[in-house]
């Protein structure tokens, strides 16, 4: 057990040290550590997502339900406690040295070639994701709808997962 | 304009009662529950100014991180300091700490039909949330050419198995070469090249 939650704070670290773009950002470095160290199958990582969408605040949350699944409550604080760390202490030191920070030439351009891989990084993930998990018409009608509906009809996330639980529940029993 | 953020030392117990509230009630993460820490600490508790809020916003999208923790804990940190910081991230973090672990638990239990239901239609849902947050953190970026070849190629090297935390820094190194080789093409006749905004 000790050795999962030294992995655990090791790995979730360095996904709260590297995922920028937000907490979606932290999504495909969380899924690599999650699969590689076989913490969780890839239908249960989506469910760890998933339920870090239901629950109120960070969606990088997730990362206690992959530690309780990992290592235990132990590990679920651990997993919690690194993942976050990083950007806490991160926001500390641009509070401090901001101001030359943003003299460096060049600093935004950096940042947004960083948030250009990000990008294409979420992408790549939901593709995948996507072809786990979009197995049925109707899995790809809540999808689509899910697109449309905070798009243009601006429902809230947390509405959206709630409702498609519900879909779920009613058509999508096995 | 208020006198309040400069005086005042900002009681604990206050920090700990705003961040359990915004940790209960800050449904969606992101840029959906930063207009209610707005609201919450510069509106109604005046722990600081609008434009200081707006310089945290700047400064935290320069670090990694859930966008509202890092504006939180710049938050904590200007008005209490490393105690601010424990104090306000355990207090916004516990509730839906809690919440998942409760979640947790019951998944792995409960193997009826229809909890696989839900989960069936909550994972669809995810996938189409993520080509929401795709598109909208795009949309983030200037418009340049340069950004959209970035992102596809590092989705094909995320897709062909190369290790996410690569891609990372490869795109920081890409954008590292690009502004020199920008500026080199330039010459002397644009010294400081900024990006728009």
């Amino acid at each position: 057990m000790l050795q999962i939650w030294l992995e655990l704070l090791i790995n979730f670290f360095i996904v709260g040290l590297l995922g920028f773009g937000g907490g979606f950002g932290m999504i495909p470095l969380m899924k690599t550590v999650t699969l590689g160290n076989h913490w969780l199958t890839a239908s249960e990582f989506t469910e760890a997502i998933a339920m870090g969408q239901i629950t109120p605040g960070p969606v990088a949350i997730s990362a206690t339900f992959i530690g309780d699944r990992a290592g235990g409550f132990i590990g679920a604080v651990i997993a919690t406690f690194a993942v976050f760390l990083p950007s806490i202490l991160v926001v500390i030191a641009l509070t401090h040295i901001y101001r030359y920070v943003r003299k460096i030439p060049g600093s935004q351009d950096v940042l947004h070639a960083t948030l250009a891989g990000v990008v294409g990084l979420i992408a790549a993930v939901t593709l995948s994701l996507g072809r786990s998990v979009i197995i049925s018409p109707l899995a790809a009608a809540i999808a689509v709808i899910t697109i449309f509906g905070v798009l243009k009809w601006k429902w809230p996330y947390w509405a959206v997962i709630i409702t498609s639980g519900l879909v779920g529940a009613l058509l999508l029993r096995p | 304009m208020n006198k309040k953020t400069e005086k005042q030392k900002v009681r604990l117990r206050d920090v700990w009662r705003v961040y359990t509230k915004i940790g209960v009630l800050g449904f969606g993460g992101g840029f959906a529950v930063l207009s209610f820490i707005r609201t919450e600490t510069v509106e109604r508790h005046q722990w600081l100014t609008d434009e200081q809020f707006d310089h945290v916003i700047e400064f935290t999208s320069f670090s990694p991180g859930a966008t509202t923790i890092n504006v939180m804990t710049a938050v904590a940190y200007r008005i209490r300091g490393w105690m601010g910081v424990v104090v306000g991230i355990t207090a916004v973090l516990w509730p839906s700490f809690l919440l998942i672990l409760g979640l947790a638990t019951v998944t792995s239990m409960i193997h009826s039909p229809w909890v696989q239901g839900i989960l069936a239609g909550i994972e669809a849902a995810v996938v189409g949330l993520l080509v929401v947050v795709v598109r909208s953190l795009y949309l983030e970026l200037p418009r340049k050419k340069f950004y959209l070849v970035l992102a596809i190629l590092a989705g094909l090297l995320t897709f062909l198995g190369l290790n996410p935390a690569l891609v990372v820094l490869f795109a920081a190194l890409a954008g590292i070469v690009a502004y020199f080789s920008e500026r080199h093409l330039k010459g002397a006749k644009a010294k400081r090249p900024r990006a728009p905004k």
